[in-house]
């Protein structure tokens, strides 16, 4: 059996019909097509789902699709703004934060959740808002550069 | 190096933009109509015989388009160069996760529930998990039919040590009869996952022409198209492979993996059929660094002098040694470590057991190698009361020294190395509090080898193309072509495109893997972008009206255009020179194929811990990491593979372990299996050290895999300057601390022999 399910996705108004147990990030990849948000273990554990729902960093993964009706969700895809990106974004492609990209929409959206509410974190703030996403090939330290600069910048 | 245009810069990757937008294509992201969901089912026993598989439940389900058996597929057993592993088992599941079925449905829910629906009967026989156990154990043979598969590189039969590899120099006997003390000791690590955090994906789609399209995370596409086509029986033209962004590696994703499964489901169902492994697959059944055994005995003189060295390493490789393309591991070689030993013997024993196979892993072998010498290092310097870098210093490679295992390499320059990281470090400072350590390791990786073709056009308007198919699984590496292109061409990043091409549209390219793209596909490049630069030079030697036969010399290149060096202000830009020959572009397409590496890179790295003995917690502060990279094309990049190898290489002292009850992995979860989280991450000061040629284009040498070695030992190392007692088991876990220190006696307070203060 199928529902009805209006989503608000990056501004966006989707009107689908999925059986009610579908995920978030599964609705979002295969329904919405928007397939920026990545499955790293579909429990939880990676956080390379992660995306904002009423500007909350979720892992979309442990999200049912049909729950998050009626409320706002960002995806990396609604990152930047009308053609201009993000100051994290900049920063990542400027202090070399990204290899091999994976991690980095997931990272990206726990990071914005974090400016958005504080946006001059110290370190400490920026280590703990994404300790909830794995990267392996970074071993991070670019990404806290990243980060300070985006900051500076704001 | 303020003389170069494009390389030893930190330009920002070619790739970067299309990541922080989400744009990137991975294989698991690509979407065809009618495509299907491939699920595997796989054995719940370490070792069994199939008696009966019955589909006809599962083939009924709605939805359900194509179940397929080891009936369905070809008998032909797989490898990178040992043939031991068969599409789906057949008669026989050698480890808990082997694939023994598959099905495809319209949804992934339904392909569960079809999973069910198979009824498998087995019955159990005896199984050997345990290596030790396989190497003595005649009466169970993992693989009974062992000495009939191609690829072993000496002939084997009714045993479950597949290879025994062996190293001499010297004699030892000799050597540990002049030695006045002999240290042994034994030390083990466990199976660790590459951790990539995109797993394994695949999807085939055949054409009504019986074309086959291919879409695969594996980073060596050409790999994946011959063993496909191998597979199906067809020439490799049948078969093309689209490679997508991969979503990291490390070593992981250069085997098939479901690719046949895909094609042989989407035979049957007549549609495209997509599998995506799941995490918890992945720990059950990807191919993940081997565990070891390692012994080691050195004699020494009391002086410090290293005059003697055995070691031998014991590799649980699981039930399937297909995976590795050498059949053993470049780290056996790494047992002498980087030191001027005039007796040496290395043995490395690979077994079969009824477990999960293993593969290649950053640096196949060397973090083993590494953790072990590295350790025993320390141990022998304690024995000796000496400072553990005077008795490295004291026996550290020297130009014109043979390397432990007899070879010759050129440019040694290992003590610049370790001196640069030592003045970089706190060590020999007063450290800040009682139980803050210390330690130093050193390790060695030569770049690789292998074979690259590349394309490099100048188009009529000015820009150029690269084609190239070679892959770039997250380090850098086709940012770093484009750079090497734009240094001999001068012309502007921008400028330069360098697109991810299908197996049809670009030439061989061996693939990442091994420390060799910089290097292989460098040199492709850089001498494509000759070439044409060449051509280039000709055709404007016509216009500049200057002699043909000196135009190579009399014109140069700047920002697109080609100038007489005697009067700069006459000058034509590219696109006038490709027009000039009446051509729409000047191309070039260059082969480099190599196989000998006269060198080496050096790496020392010096990790400073915080030790809480009452919980047996230990928090890297601060690591210094020096590196002999030869020339850094991309210096930012550098860092981030040292970075990166760092941070998995705390993970790999402190946290990883596959943790297995009879065979199975019991925490086949990102939860119960640790990988570093930022909050692990320490400061990382890195030394990019210049200046020993390398072989790649502009002396450059790797840098991709060594990172990811010394660091383990370096942690071990300071943890016991911190607290006084030495695991040489790894992980090194809280627990492991704490028993130590109770079984040692000591009070929690205690430390070791101070150390960085008599340097």
């Amino acid at each position: 059996m199928k529902i009805p399910v209006q989503l608000n996705v990056n501004g966006e108004t989707y009107d689908l019909v999925i059986a009610p147990y579908r995920t978030l990030v599964d609705v979002l990849r295969e329904e919405v097509r928007l397939t920026g948000s990545k499955k790293g273990c579909d429990v939880g554990d990676c956080g390379a789902c992660t995306v904002l729902l009423d500007g909350k960093p979720v892992n979309s993964c442990l999200v049912l699709a049909a729950t998050a009706q009626g409320k706002e969700i960002v995806t990396i895809e609604g990152l930047a703004k009308n053609g201009k990106l993000h100051p994290l974004q900049q920063a990542f492609i400027k202090e070399g934060a990204v290899q091999c990209g994976y991690c980095t929409p997931g990272v990206l959206m726990s990071l914005k959740a974090l400016v958005d509410h504080n946006p001059t974190p110290t370190p400490e703030e920026v280590k703990i808002a994404m300790a909830g996403n794995l990267c392996r090939c970074t071993g991070y330290t670019k990404i806290f550069k990243a980060v300070e600069t985006a900051t500076r910048q704001t | 190096m303020s003389d170069f245009y494009a390389v030893g810069k930190s330009v920002t990757r070619i790739d970067s933009l299309s990541k922080v937008t989400g744009e990137a294509v991975y294989t698991a992201d690509v979407m065809l109509p009618g495509m299907l969901y491939g699920l595997a089912k796989r054995s719940p026993h370490s070792h069994a015989r199939i008696v009966r598989i019955n589909t006809e439940r599962a083939q009924a389900l709605p939805g359900v388009k194509a179940v397929i058996t080891a009936a369905d597929v070809s008998d032909i057993l797989l490898g990178l160069r040992l043939r031991d592993i068969p599409i789906l088992a057949r008669d026989e599941v050698r480890f808990v996760g082997e694939k023994i079925a598959a099905v495809a449905a319209v949804d992934e829910e339904t392909a569960r529930e079809a999973l069910d629906l198979i009824d498998v009967e087995y019955e159990e026989l005896p199984h050997l998990t345990d290596v030790n156990e396989a190497m003595k154990d005649k009466s169970i043979l993992v693989h009974k039919d062992v000495h009939t598969y191609s690829g072993l590189p000496k002939p084997v039969k009714n045993t479950n040590v597949f290879l025994h590899e062996t190293y001499t120099k010297g004699e030892t006997s000799q050597g540990f009869a002049q030695a006045d003390l002999v240290f042994e000791h034994t030390f083990t690590t466990p199976e660790v996952h590459q951790g990539y955090m995109e797993t394994h994906a695949a999807m085939v789609d055949i054409a009504s022409d019986g074309n086959i399209t291919v879409w695969s995370s594996d980073k060596v596409p050409f790999r994946v198209r011959s063993l496909m086509a191998e597979i199906i029986g067809v020439p490799i033209t049948r078969v093309r492979v689209i490679p997508s962004f991969v979503g990291g590696d490390f070593g992981g994703k250069g085997m098939i993996f479901d690719e046949p499964l895909c094609y042989y489901l989407a035979r049957k169902a007549g549609r495209p059929v997509k599998m995506v492994m799941s995490r918890q697959e992945e720990f059950l059944a990807g191919s993940p660094r081997h565990s070891s055994i390692i012994r080691l005995k050195a004699g020494v003189k009391k002086s410090g002098e290293l005059v003697a060295w055995e070691a031998s390493a014991i590799y649980d490789s699981g039930a399937y040694a297909g995976y590795k393309p050498q059949v053993g591991l470049g780290g056996t070689k790494k047992l002498g470590g980087t030191y001027r030993i005039p007796h040496v013997r290395i043995d490395g024993y690979y077994v079969y057991t009824h477990t999960l196979p293993c593969g290649h892993c950053r640096a196949p072998g060397d973090p083993q190698a590494s953790f072990a010498v590295e350790s025993f290092m320390d141990m022998i310097a304690g024995g000796l009361k000496m400072d553990p870098f005077q008795l490295r210093w004291q026996n550290a490679l020297e130009d014109g020294d043979l390397s432990p295992t007899g070879e010759p390499w050129k440019g040694i320059n290992l003590k610049e190395v370790m001196d640069a990281a030592v003045k970089a470090s706190s060590w020999g400072k007063p450290k800040p509090n009682e139980h803050y350590g210390i330690g130093i390791a050193c390790a060695e990786r030569p770049t690789g080898t292998g074979e690259s073709s590349a394309v490099v056009i100048v188009n009529g308007d000015g820009s150029v193309n690269i084609i190239s198919g070679s892959s770039d699984p997250g380090t850098g590496a086709r940012t770093i072509l484009c750079q090497i292109a734009a240094e001999v061409l001068k012309v502007p990043m921008e400028q330069i495109t360098i697109n991810l091409v299908d197996t049809d549209s670009a030439p061989y390219d061996q693939g990442a893997g091994g420390g060799r793209t910089t290097f292989v596909a460098g040199q492709s490049v850089y001498r494509a972008a000759l070439e044409v630069k060449r051509e280039l030079i000709a055709s404007a030697s016509k216009i500049l009206q200057c002699p043909p036969e000196q135009a190579q010399e009399l014109i140069d290149v700047r920002d697109g255009s080609l100038f007489l060096k005697s009067d700069p202000s006459k000058k034509v830009s590219y696109g006038q020179a490709v027009r000039n020959v009446k051509k729409s572009q000047i191309m070039a397409e260059e082969t480099f194929a190599s196989s000998v590496m006269e060198d080496t890179c050096f790496a020392t790295h010096i990790a400073e811990v915080q030790v809480d003995p009452e919980r047996g917690y230990v928090e890297v502060k601060r690591v210094t990491a020096a590196h002999d990279i030869g020339f850094a094309i991309n210096p930012a990049a550098a860092e981030g593979q040292i970075e990166g190898g760092i941070v998995q290489g705390i993970g790999f002292a402190l946290l990883e372990e596959m943790q297995r009850d009879k065979g199975k992995v019991t925490n086949p979860t990102l939860a119960d299996y640790k990988l570093c989280t930022s909050r692990d991450a320490p400061e990382i000061v890195t030394l990019l050290i210049e200046g020993a040629p390398g072989a790649g284009p502009f002396q450059a040498k790797s840098i991709g895999e060594l990172p990811t070695c010394p660091i383990a030992p370096a942690v071990a190392n300071a943890v016991f300057d911190a607290i006084g007692v030495r695991i040489s088991d790894l992980p090194i876990t809280g627990e492991k601390i704490v028993k130590a220190l109770k079984e040692s006696g000591l009070a929690a307070n205690s430390r070791g022999t101070e150390k960085g203060a008599q340097t």
